[in-house]
């Protein structure tokens, strides 16, 4: 007994492990940034661009692939927090982020900005996503609250939201139509005001912040509610709670790249091959590893081609490949377990 | 004083009353044993017992604390419902999981502190898993299973332990480990309620039986007085043989073979 509790480092996750977890991770990112600041349709020198400050060099690594580098950072990051809590909540491997309709409402709201002409895509982004997530709460508390209430909500609301944008695009002069599709697909420009920047950065750090003080509610509800409840936790109270951050991480995600898929998805089942299932762990890994994949995804997306693409085509393209790649690991590991 | 005590409990759905007027005094360092047919609403009474449904009538006090209308975190630190079937998997650790059902006794910080390290270890000993600590949830039998939400439950010190059917899917030795467990627990100062099938271990182990037959308490009492074939085999509807061994005081019962007959008084 006093060997296991002398080495109790060991055998569970102490605030070293989470550092070091966490500095591996935003080492990740630093290297996937770098990577990103360097690479683009067109070739610059990053040692000009850093000690010349007149050069063309340096108005396109400060003035466009930085901006879109940080933007798609917090996005990754965002959103594979945010799936990672949505796994976890609703014991379903297979939920995204955009599962309680964030991103359709997100769309809805910036689509009808688009056709309207408004410069104020964003806000319109984030208020349709916020007015989604309400509808789901308010549908899923009708509904008895649950889990299943939640999901059927949020399909419902998804529909709706869906077909909303369907509308606004049929209606949309045809001039504002290429630019609703391209957000649709998601990705990143360089038109980021360096507040709007720091801002959904703050908020990310700070739900990571928050969600790794919940990170023992996290691993009881992912064991399930009756466990969790057993177990001293105030499972109606801690759901919402968690819910509201993680929808907020993804409303911030598809506020900054529009509807971006599988990042939320893919990230952390990689993450839970990679550290194991203790969320004190996986929260900080999700930062810098979900930011980089991200960054890695768009750089790539500008170099793959002649023409750039947008990054929400990339991740959809090898989303499905890396996820059956994903799913085959995770299958021949359980095999071994239950074997 | 009475540690737990359930007086005039009710349940139902609907028009349909599964049981009234149950009453029940559980001492401190004592098992209760609940048996009953199926359908009686024994696992019901457990969780109309641990607060988490209420009854149509009647009240229940732990230490004078109604338990269904205390915070999930005290509620936890006063009794432990273990249910037939915990439903518990996933790729935890043994020692994970022991360190996660300290929930109720820590505080805001997510880190497991030395206390908890040697609760978990304490835990694991008591009940004869601690070469486990690293197996996870899969990896473990049925028996260590059992042992284990044993562990879950004990790793948080409750004042009462409620337990569905604890040895139900064990084999014989499994059961006979489980219920000395279970003895020792009690002669601890835990307060045990066990809901059991087997008719006849109870009388090894409780201090008191509860027959739960017939919409209500069909019988209760020391187990000298209630598990005998004159008391039980109305209230099961089927024709009890007693056996006499030299090796327990009380009778082993056991059904009688081709003698089934009606419940003397249907619900």
């Amino acid at each position: 007994m006093s060997d296991l509790v002398s080495t109790r480092s060991n055998f569970s996750s102490g605030p070293a492990r989470v550092v070091v977890v966490l500095m591996l991770g935003l080492a990740v990112l630093g290297g996937a940034m770098l990577f990103a600041l360097s690479v683009g349709p067109t070739d610059v020198d990053l040692a000009r661009a850093w000690n010349d400050g007149a050069s063309a060099d340096h108005a396109k690594v400060f003035g466009l692939r930085l901006p879109r580098s940080i933007a798609a950072a917090v996005s990754g990051a965002a959103l594979a927090l945010a799936g990672l809590v949505f796994q976890s909540l609703l014991k379903n491997p297979l939920a995204s982020p955009y599962v309680l309709g964030v991103s359709a409402g997100g769309a809805f709201g910036a689509v009808t900005a688009l056709s309207a002409g408004w410069w104020l895509v964003r806000p319109c982004a984030f208020t349709g996503a916020m007015v989604a997530l309400l509808l789901v709460m308010g549908a899923a508390r009708a509904g008895g609250g649950g889990n299943t209430a939640l999901l059927l909500a949020g399909v419902v609301v998804n529909a709706l939201f869906g077909a909303g944008v369907l509308f606004v695009n049929v209606v949309a002069e045809p001039r504002n139509q290429e630019r609703i599709l391209r957000w649709m697909v998601g990705g990143f420009d360089g038109q980021y005001a360096p507040m709007e920047l720091l801002l959904s950065a703050c908020g990310v750090v700070l739900v990571l912040l928050l969600l790794l003080l919940r990170a023992r509610e996290l691993d009881l509800l992912a064991l399930g509610e009756h466990l969790a409840a057993e177990a001293g936790v105030d499972v109606a109270r801690m759901r919402l709670q968690l819910l509201l951050l993680a929808t907020l991480l993804a409303a911030l995600a598809v506020v900054l790249a529009g509807p971006i898929g599988f990042v939320g998805l893919l990230v952390p089942h990689a993450l839970r091959l990679c550290f194991g299932a203790e969320h004190r762990l996986l929260v900080p890994a999700a930062l810098g590893f979900g930011g980089a994949f991200l960054v890695l995804v768009d750089a790539c997306s500008q170099v793959l081609l002649a023409v750039p693409l947008p990054a929400g085509v990339l991740t959809a393209v090898l989303g499905g490949p890396l996820f059956l790649l994903l799913l085959a690991r995770g299958g021949r590991s359980k095999a071994l377990l239950d074997g | 004083m009475a540690e737990l005590l359930a007086e005039g409990l009710a349940f139902g759905w609907g028009q349909q009353s599964l049981f009234q007027g149950v009453a029940l005094r559980a001492q401190r360092g004592t098992i209760t044993a609940v048996i009953g047919p199926n359908g009686a609403g024994k696992s019901t009474l457990l969780h109309l017992l641990a607060g988490v449904q209420r009854p149509r009538a009647g009240t229940v006090r732990i230490d004078g604390r109604d338990p269904a209308v205390l915070q999930p975190r005290e509620r936890s630190r006063l009794l432990a419902l273990l249910p037939q079937r915990d439903g518990l998997d996933g790729p935890l650790t043994v020692l994970q999981l022991l360190l996660l059902a300290r929930y109720s006794r820590q505080g805001w910080w997510p880190f497991a502190s030395k206390e908890d390290f040697a609760a978990a270890a304490s835990a694991m000993e008591r009940v004869g898993i601690a070469a486990f600590a690293h197996r996870t949830v899969q990896q473990l039998s049925g028996g260590e299973r059992q042992r284990l939400a044993i562990a879950r439950a004990l790793v948080r010190d409750p004042t009462v332990m409620l337990l569905d059917e604890p040895a139900s899917a064990l084999d014989l030795s499994h059961q006979l480990a489980t219920f000395r467990l279970l003895r020792s627990l009690a002669d601890d100062g835990h307060t045990l309620v066990v809901v059991s099938h087997d008719l006849n271990l109870p009388g090894d182990f409780a201090d008191q039986v509860v027959v739960l037959a017939q919409g209500g308490v069909g019988a209760s009492g020391t187990p000298s007085e209630v598990l005998c074939a004159r008391v039980l085999s109305p209230l099961y509807g089927v024709a009890l043989h007693e056996a006499r061994t030299s090796a327990r005081t009380l009778p082993v019962l056991m059904p009688a073979a081709g003698a089934t007959r009606a419940p003397s008084a249907p619900r």
